[in-house]
């Protein structure tokens, strides 16, 4: 959403995607048959579609949680392809009930084998608005909305190159999730972290991204490509521009079917 | 608030025993009403009076099948874990055997003790086997279910973080599967008592615990000693079930900070 453009070539320091001529799928079946989608440095992407077409799918693809049967995937990092590190927030907090808030923070540093510093957990902690008191309790301690930070901070232990959201606030309440979808919005502008979200909600996708994209039919194609130019504001939510923008989402989500 | 608890309380404790003090006063009233004969069934104070006079015999008993039984217990620990490993890394492995171990569980220990007994001769060692041979299902098929019942995404997030088999298991499949695995030893742990006591049944005089005791009380008639045999067999099942529920609940809420019923993980 509000931010200058992204400069192409200018800002060279993200991580740059481009799928070409993607298959995936399961037994034989391609769910995702997707012809091209370029995402550049620093770009926040939302792809939308209805329940079941393939939008987890695609982001499991680009994970490399998944192996395309057909196809490219291109991830540019700007230290260099190999040992491309993702965060990726599932939809639910997805945390392991017998650690800490602060132990699943440095879960992925154990497994990667390079350990996680005290003073970047709190500085992560800080970022995702977590107490100290907070990352000593266990997630069964925590509210939904806590956990989701936890969640956040975890997927960002790593410094990654690359953020992947599967519909993180399908879960949480209205109110929260406007919270949440501010503060990772700031978090993601911070860091200037390229960024691609699957969700079903088309007003997350309006206020968060830089471009919406639609996903549809069978095997699943993108359908439609929207970009948000939108200003930040803090009524953005109700303004007419944001009204306008949805609608042309909607517009786009309604002729796209699914398989 | 408080006298409410308070109040649950007092109907928690004393509605069963009321209960037992009506089904004591029954048996003794049946008794006199139908004027049943001693040596059919004998008269609740006879009874009591063969637990107080024979304490110190019954609790040697006792405590011999205890021992038995728990070792059974722990072994069939040790296997059944071991086993549900193998059938939770090998897809394979779980095809060929895990429908045997549904199957073993129905088959009735009392007519596996014979044969153990038989191939393993008398005493205190086939008396643990037997135990743990009937026991050790509970625990291999609980494990096993705990090992597999992995949260998906889970998974997902060890693969994303380029997790070896080792990590896998170590910080992930075991101690997700820990509420189960202590749900199956919890199971294994009344069986393996009921197995004990029927082992002894058949290798009499070389194991004198509890099972020897109630055949030779039945050999000899002596029906007071008999149900205060039973009565001590019941509170040893009782007595190893409750200490291990107990400890697995000790267990579970230092681990995840919160008590846990069954499997259930998250949400």
């Amino acid at each position: 959403m509000a931010r200058s453009m992204i400069e192409s070539g200018a800002r060279n320091e993200g991580t740059q995607l481009r799928l070409t001529d993607l298959c995936a799928g399961f037994d034989g079946t391609d769910i995702v048959n997707l012809a091209s989608l370029q995402i550049s440095a620093g770009e926040f992407v939302s792809i939308v579609g209805p329940s079941g077409c393939g939008k987890s799918t695609l982001l499991r693809i680009i994970a490399q949680l998944l192996e395309p049967s057909a196809g490219d995937l291109d991830i540019q990092t700007p230290r260099g392809r190999t040992d491309i590190r993702t965060g990726f927030v599932f939809q639910d907090a997805t945390l392991l009930p017998w650690r800490t808030a602060e132990s699943n923070i440095r879960l992925p540093g154990e497994l990667e084998y390079s350990s996680v510093s005290t003073s970047r957990v709190r500085e992560l902690a800080q970022l995702v608005g977590l107490s100290s008191s907070d990352l000593l309790k266990r997630p069964a301690a925590l509210s939904g909305g806590m956990k989701m930070r936890v969640s956040l901070a975890r997927a960002l232990a790593l410094e990654p190159d690359l953020l992947l959201l599967d519909e993180p606030f399908a879960a949480v309440d209205d109110l929260l999730r406007h919270q949440l979808q501010t503060d990772v919005l700031r978090i993601q502008q911070n860091l200037r972290i390229t960024t691609v979200m699957v969700t079903h909600n088309v007003a997350e996708a309006v206020y968060m991204s830089d471009r919406v994209v639609t996903l549809g039919g069978a095997p699943a194609n993108i359908t439609s490509e929207t970009t948000i130019e939108l200003e930040q504001s803090a009524d953005l939510r109700s303004s007419a521009a944001f009204a306008r923008c949805m609608g042309r989402v909607m517009s786009a989500l309604r002729d796209t079917e699914c398989g | 608030m408080m006298r409410s608890q308070v109040s649950r309380w007092i109907l928690n404790t004393l509605l069963p025993l009321a209960v037992m003090v009506a089904v004591v006063g029954l048996w003794q009233l049946t008794i006199v009403v139908f004027d049943i004969r001693k040596f059919i069934v004998p008269r609740p104070m006879e009874v009591f009076e063969a637990l107080r006079s024979l304490r110190v015999e019954l609790a040697a008993a006792t405590a011999r099948t205890a021992l038995a039984a728990i070792s059974g217990l722990a072994i069939s620990t040790a296997l059944g874990t071991f086993t549900a490993f193998a059938f939770a890394q090998s897809s394979l492995v779980r095809r060929a055997f895990y429908p045997y171990a549904i199957l073993f569980q129905t088959v009735p220990v009392i007519a596996i003790a014979p044969l153990i007994i038989l191939a393993f001769g008398r005493g205190f060692h086939s008396v643990t086997l037997v135990a743990s041979v009937i026991s050790v299902f509970p625990v291999v098929t609980n494990t096993t279910t705990g090992l597999l019942q992995i949260d998906n995404q889970l998974h997902e997030l060890f693969r994303l973080h380029g997790a070896s088999w080792w990590q896998t298991l170590w910080k992930l499949r075991l101690p997700s599967a820990l509420p189960w695995m202590i749900t199956g030893i919890r199971i294994a742990s009344g069986v393996a008592v009921v197995g004990a006591i029927v082992g002894e049944f058949f290798v009499g005089s070389s194991q004198p615990g509890l099972g020897a005791w109630i055949q030779r009380k039945t050999a000899s008639a002596d029906l007071p000693a008999l149900y205060a045999t039973i009565i001590a067999s019941t509170l040893l099942g009782v007595v190893v079930f409750a200490v291990l529920t107990w400890t697995g609940d000790f267990m579970l809420r230092r681990w995840f900070g919160t008590k846990l019923d069954g499997g259930s993980l998250q949400r």
